[in-house]
């Protein structure tokens, strides 16, 4: 499989099809990857694909402005470049989707993933198979039966330790906001002091602000230097999003997220009057 | 300074004593992954099987949100008032890389003429027990600097390193000194077998370290390749998010902000700031030097191996190579300076 | 605790309006022990700090030669400024320093003197101005070149008989002129290339847009003067002001700590972009 991801590489580099391929080299140690951006063909051998090739690499699709790019898609980052698609933060022309045929890698989120197809990439690498997966929401059901105190306690525990690096909105594909509210200092969204509440307020803007973009890619969980359980938000926001809009984020180009849109009368939101 | 020897079972008593009167911060565990410095009540909650915690115990002594002081405005005038300062603390359990961490911004808050009078106080109040490494990783590199080694103690008050069985309490400073006397019942004297021991412990731990960077060449490299093209193609993988920064024990950048309370008091605090964010240069009126990513990536390592190094004659890093593990996007340090012309 | 943070408790004595978006402050130490004490070299700054909004960083816009108060001249620009506008007289503010070098006068006894300021640069360059004309014996000739964009972002209208009357030669010159404006209509370098100042035995003091201290410098470059004879003062943004926040930095120099005065000769080994 990476040879077939070299070869393509390679040939679209040599032929100028695009000025940068964005995959994955080898790390620090055996048995770790990490994002690389090439733009000469002989580069290209340094591409591999394994199970340590966690990152969501549709994180740099908004900063490649005019220039070209190609860039390697698992299933699960392929949903999160349709979505930056369909925010015209890239035109579709302007990026050649490798889409690569990945039985999973080191993350929570594989054993329960359903993206079974590869559609609208331009090459496919590996062979899709479907892999029986199921979703699975029983950890978030589980959670919704605390009750508030307990979900407060919990939050507070895990918000506790955050170091406001904001790592997590850093690589979040749907993040590319070049004002973001964080920085604002008029008015002031977000107190610099850096503690247990002001962290929640950071963290619960932020993942409002995503709400039917988020493709729960978990880029934001695994980032995070002090493992705060960011998951349990995004999977719920994208339970929820299927509750009250009936929408799931990433699965075509056209859909509109549904923050973006207004119906008079919404069919999973009952009537407050 | 002397050499004494303490138990595996009079160093837990000593740190459940410890407990008692002073704030004691050792590794403990925050959830399957995360190894962090938090105060510990008693010695079982001390992790001391992981080699580093995922942040440092920077924020012990150099609080991430710090008061500077209170002020409330009064008929004409203003009032201030300052906290009262801490309780006495021990940094137990840390590595050498974080003690010399210590000692290297230790020096900047006392530099250009003026003594941080809020790190410096809780710096006085702060006695640093480390534990010598055993098994480096391969993200280590203390080796790279001067003096530096998994059993070094440099930034240390006492210097534990398991020999025989026991551990040797190297007492490097008067607070070491002071430290092990009040509580000399735990402690027994050393001997030139434990001290040559410690040596061969030192030894070995030190060959497993796999990457030594040539600093030399390194400050070399970044003399002369300021307006490199090698920048413009480095910086594309960072997300420029500033985990680095705020894992990092030697990054001291800060900013100064107000806190309001109501209409007439509020409080200003000093807060970890990080050279990565777009907001570090950026002035009132728009203008921003280092508007663009590229500018701030460089700055980082520029700032850490060539200008703290003109103005300290030493490093801005130490080698712990938390920013390689923590950073979401694996760029290496080591990399990055060495490959820079 | 040696907090260093801790500024000096003042009240604003007086405000003056200088265009529609300068005005300038006199400040009054509150504190008579530190009002004695309290002593400036021209260049230096100070951080002002505006309750319950923050704190910012300005220039000593009067000599030491003129303590009687402490006087910045502050353009409205963002969060800090805006308030300090809003602000009355009497009202507490606080402020700390002196910061940074100053200018080098010991250097320049004996010299001509060219001040050339543009802009708000101008409130930078008041305080050098005004201290060479309290020690005139010091200097030979002293010329002030200043230009705005329009006579209405002209300030200091009442200081410049004072000026003249000490015997220094003033140029004034609008990058638009309008009715009524008598003096020159130019860009700033446009009208020194005009004057054609002499490089004997002349220090230049500038401070302005980033794009005219560009066309000045080439402009006094072309009429021979060295590096070392053109002095100005830079601006980065500043929180601590005292060399340890680690912002400020313009490679291992800190404008706070290693400035904000430095010479072109200092300047020139600096890269372009920071």
């Amino acid at each position: 499989m990476e040879k077939e991801m070299q070869e393509i590489a390679k040939k679209l580099l040599a032929e100028k099809k695009v000025d940068w391929v964005i995959g994955y080299e080898n790390s620090f140690e055996p048995g770790a990857s990490r994002p690389v951006f090439m733009n000469k063909p002989e580069d290209a051998v340094k591409l591999v694909f394994n199970k340590s090739c966690v990152n969501n690499l549709a994180v740099y699709l908004p900063k490649i402005k005019k220039q070209k790019a190609a860039v390697v898609a698992k299933g699960c980052d392929l949903r999160s470049v349709r979505e930056i698609i369909k925010e015209h933060q890239i035109l579709r022309e302007n990026v050649v989707i490798i889409g690569v045929a990945c039985e999973g890698v080191e993350s929570s989120k594989c054993s329960t993933c359903t993206e079974n197809k590869l559609d609208g990439v331009d090459f496919t690498v590996g062979t899709v198979k479907d892999l029986g997966r199921k979703e699975d929401m029983s950890d978030i059901e589980k959670f919704e039966e605390l009750s508030s105190k307990e979900k407060e306690a919990f939050w507070n525990k895990e918000f506790e330790r955050c170091i406001r690096c904001y790592a997590c909105r850093n690589v979040c594909p749907v993040c590319y906001c070049p004002d973001c509210f964080a920085n604002r200092l008029m008015p002031e969204y977000l107190n610099k002091v850096v503690n247990t509440a002001e962290n929640k307020v950071f963290q619960q803007i932020r993942m409002q602000h995503v709400f039917g973009r988020c493709t729960d890619c978990r880029a934001c969980e695994e980032a995070c230097p002090v493992g705060i359980k960011l998951s349990l938000l995004t999977k719920k926001m994208s339970k929820d999003a299927k509750k009250l809009f009936n929408y799931e984020s990433g699965k075509d180009t056209d859909s509109r997220p549904p923050l973006s849109t207004f119906k008079v009368d919404e069919e999973g939101i009952a009537e407050i009057m | 300074m002397a050499n004494k020897l303490i138990t595996q079972e009079n160093l837990k008593a000593l740190v459940n004593e410890l407990a008692a009167s002073y704030d004691v911060f050792a590794p403990k565990r925050e959830n399957k992954n995360t190894v962090s410095f938090g105060k510990l009540q008693s010695f079982e909650e001390y992790v001391s099987g992981v080699l580093l915690t995922n942040t440092t115990a920077k924020d012990k002594v150099y609080l991430q949100s710090e008061q500077l002081f209170q002020y409330e405005l009064k008929k004409d005038t203003v009032e201030f008032k300052e906290k009262a300062p801490g309780k006495e603390a021990v940094i137990f359990g840390g590595r050498p890389c974080d003690a010399r961490g210590f000692d290297v911004i230790d020096k900047l808050f006392n530099w250009s003429g003026y003594e941080d009078g809020p790190y410096t106080g809780g710096r006085k109040n702060t006695t640093i027990i480390t534990v010598s490494c055993e098994k480096p990783e391969t993200t280590c590199f203390c080796t790279s600097f001067a003096g530096g080694s998994p059993a070094d103690g440099k930034g240390s008050d006492i210097l534990l390193t398991p020999v025989s069985g026991k551990f040797l309490a190297e007492l490097l400073t008067e607070r070491g000194e002071k430290l092990a006397a009040k509580y000399s019942k735990y402690f027994s004297e050393a001997g030139d077998a434990e001290t040559a021991a410690k040596a061969e412990f030192a030894k070995a731990a030190e060959a497993k370290i796999t990457k030594k960077l040539d600093l030399a060449a390194v400050k070399k490299n970044l003399d002369a390749s300021f307006d490199s093209p090698y920048w413009d193609t480095v910086h594309l993988p960072c997300v420029k998010c500033g985990a680095c920064t705020y894992v990092c024990p030697t990054c001291y950048c800060f900013d100064i902000t107000e806190k309001k309370f109501g209409y007439l008091n509020g409080e200003r605090n000093r807060t970890w700031d990080s050279c990565m964010s777009e907001m570090f240069t950026k002035m009132a009126g728009g203008h921003n030097p280092r508007t663009d990513t590229k500018r701030r990536f460089r700055q980082r390592f520029m700032h850490k191996f060539r200008y703290h190094v003109d103005n300290f004659k030493e490093e801005l890093c130490t080698g712990c190579g938390r920013c390689i593990r923590r950073c979401p996007v694996g760029i290496d340090i080591r990399k990055v300076v060495e490959e820079a012309k | 605790m040696n907090n260093i943070y801790i500024p000096h408790k003042a009240r604003i004595a007086s405000i003056k309006q200088e265009t529609a978006d300068i005005k300038s402050f006199q400040f009054e130490l509150l504190d008579p022990e530190v009002r004695k004490n309290f002593k400036w070299k021209s260049g230096q700054f100070l951080i002002l700090s505006v309750f319950g909004v923050g704190e910012a960083t300005f220039t000593f816009a009067n000599p030491q030669t003129r303590a009687e108060y402490v006087e910045c001249s502050i353009k409205k620009t963002g969060l800090v400024t805006e308030a300090i506008h809003d602000l009355e007289v009497g009202d507490i503010v606080a402020l700390r320093g002196p910061y940074g070098n100053w200018f080098p006068f010991e250097k320049f006894k004996g010299q001509n003197l060219l001040f050339v300021g543009g802009g708000i640069g101008i409130a930078a360059i008041r305080s050098p101005i005004e201290y060479s004309l309290d020690t005139r014996a010091d200097f030979k000739d002293i010329t002030i070149l200043y230009g705005g964009r329009s006579p209405l972002d002209i300030c200091y209208f009442d200081k410049f008989d004072e000026w003249q009357g000490k015997k220094a030669n003033l140029v004034l010159t609008a990058d638009k002129g309008s009715e009524g404006w008598k003096h020159k209509v130019g860009f700033v370098p446009a009208v020194l290339k005009e004057m054609k100042p002499s490089r004997d035995n002349c220090t230049v003091i500038t401070c302005g847009p980033p794009i005219m201290i560009k066309f000045v410098l080439k402009e006094l470059t072309d009429l021979g003067f060295a590096p070392e004879q053109i002095v100005t003062t830079l601006e980065m943004k500043m929180k601590c002001g005292l060399g340890k926040c680690g912002r400020c930095n313009i490679q291992q120099l800190y404008v706070c700590k290693d400035g904000p005065v430095f010479d072109y000769a200092e300047i020139k080994k600096l890269p372009d972009e920071f």
